[in-house]
Parts: structure tokens; sequence; C-alpha cells
């Protein structure tokens, strides 16, 4: 099972996302500021991040980004004011999109030396 | 000199046409993107508790999930919570309805502050978990003219808000003077 990194402010959704993660087998870290969330993603090296846009600390485009500047990882962002972006047809909850948006959150890694 | 008169009369008149009509489309535009940023605000409120209570009904209508009866209570839990905070919501929205409809009516009655603190606690008891209020309100504190509905209603959003971002064993005061 996948190792998981919840990244989002609002702790009924951490703590639902995580029992119904941890209730089919995923092993599931929670991170609610983007600072957070980008330390854990170095420190634990998820199979997965679920990343929240409407971060207390900055953007989640930003933690986005970030991240990307040094890991691949697959990123689901959880954008409750997207419409613009496409639903994944296995999305969970109703607000559940599926990234990285390329223009926004480019998914390679930036540049061969970084 | 009639006519250079009354042409720079008109001229006058139209430049300050032209201005007002400047002015009222700016005016509409703020309007507008207040509207915009609103809903947009208004959408986000709604999204997150629905979000909850859709991972969590998922969750436990998932019959590959494996739950403790400890969880299974919580999910529960967080389900009633959501869909409490999700009804003062929309109950807010509808306020802002009416009152921008002009029918909305406030009725002030003499009312006991330790009373509105203790049904505002009482009223987010539920969803407290480990979180403590202490309510520091002196006896000594005369009634205050207000509609215990509506500054009831004020106080839930407060200890609501103030519940969300504080960490779990964090302590929220009410505090009251004369």
């Amino acid at each position: 099972m996948a190792k998981v990194l919840v990244i989002d402010d609002d702790p009924s959704l951490n703590r639902a996302l995580r029992l119904g993660l941890q209730a089919v087998g995923h092993d599931v870290t929670t991170a609610a500021t983007g600072e957070h969330g980008i330390s854990q993603t170095a420190l634990t090296a998820p199979d997965v991040v679920v990343l929240d846009m409407g971060l207390p600390d900055m953007d989640g485009i930003e933690v986005c980004r970030t991240i990307r500047g040094w890991s691949d990882v697959p990123i689901i962002i959880l954008s409750a004011s997207a419409p613009r972006t496409e639903r994944s047809p296995r999305s969970t909850p109703e607000r559940t999109t599926t990234s990285p948006n390329p223009s926004a959150c480019p998914n390679s890694k930036r540049g061969s030396g970084s | 000199v009639l006519t250079t008169f009354a042409n720079d009369a008109a001229l006058a008149l139209e430049r300050a046409q032209l201005r007002e009509q400047a002015l009222r489309s700016k005016l509409l535009e703020e309007v507008d993107r207040f509207r915009q940023s609103l809903m947009g605000a208004v959408s986000h409120d709604l999204r997150t508790p629905l979000a909850t209570i859709k991972v969590a009904s998922s969750t436990l209508s998932n019959r590959s999930a494996s739950l403790t009866p400890d969880e299974l209570r919580e999910l529960y839990g967080l389900i009633e919570v959501e869909s409490d905070r999700l009804t003062r919501l929309v109950s807010n929205l509808l306020d802002i309805t009416r009152i921008e409809a002009g029918v909305f009516t406030v009725h002030p009655t003499p009312t006991s502050v330790q009373e509105l603190v203790r049904e505002a606690v009482n009223a987010m008891e539920p969803t407290m978990g480990a979180h403590r209020v202490d309510s520091i309100v002196p006896a000594s504190l005369p009634a205050v003219n207000v509609d215990s509905l509506l500054i009831g209603q004020v106080l839930i959003n407060l200890l609501d808000n103030a519940i969300r971002h504080s960490p779990d064993d964090g302590v929220d005061h009410r505090r009251g003077t004369a």
C-alpha cells in the first residue's frame, strides 16, 4: 500500500481523509500548512501527495511548484474553488481534482541538475 | 452669443453625464468583483464540509474498509458535526438574502450575557473534541439589549472559527466585562 501525505488545513477533512485512507491500508501522514507539507514531503518521501489549494501560509500552487523543484511525486489537488480543472473519475470528495495542471504546476523535475 | 452659450452648456452637460456614466460603470465593476469574491468564499466554505461528509460516508460504506469501533464513531461524528456546520452556513446565507431584501428584522430584548455564552458553548459542545472553553463572565455584568438569536449565532461563528483554527488541546477564552 502507498505512503500518502495529506496537506490540508481543515481539521475535519484532514481527519476524514486520514481515517478513510488508513482504512484501506494506506500509510497516512498529514500537514496543516504549506511549509510543513513541503518539509514532510522531503522527510517522508510519500508515494502520493494530496494537496489543498487554500492553505493558510502559502498558495497551494506555490507548494506544488516547490515540491516539483526536486520531486516527481504524484500530487492530487484538492480544491474547493477550481471549476476549471477536470474532476478525477475515481475521486471521492466532490472537490477532489487531479493534478498536476501542467501550466500551473510542472509535472517534471526542474532542470537536470536539480 | 446665446448659441455659443447653449453649445458650451450642452458640452458641459454631456461631459458631466459621461463622467457620471464612467463612475457608475466603475462602481458596478467593483460590486461585480466583490460578488465574485464573495461567491468564491461561500463556495469554498460550503464545499469543505461537504467534502468531509463525502469522504466520511464513502469510507463508512466501503465494505473493504477496516475500521475500529472508535474510528467508526469518529466518522459518524464528523458527518454530524460537518452537517451542523453546513446548516449554520446556509442559515447565514439565508440571513444575508433577507438583509438584502430588506425583510430582516432585529428583535432586541434585555438578555443575560452569561446565558448567551452558555447557550453558544452548549451548541458547539459536539464539535469541541479535545478543546476546552473557559467562560469568564462576571455575575455583575448587566443584561444587554440584543437580539439573542442573532448574537448567539455570532458567538457560535466565533467559537467555530476558534475551535477549527487552534491546536487540539487549545483553550478558547470568552471574557465579558462591564
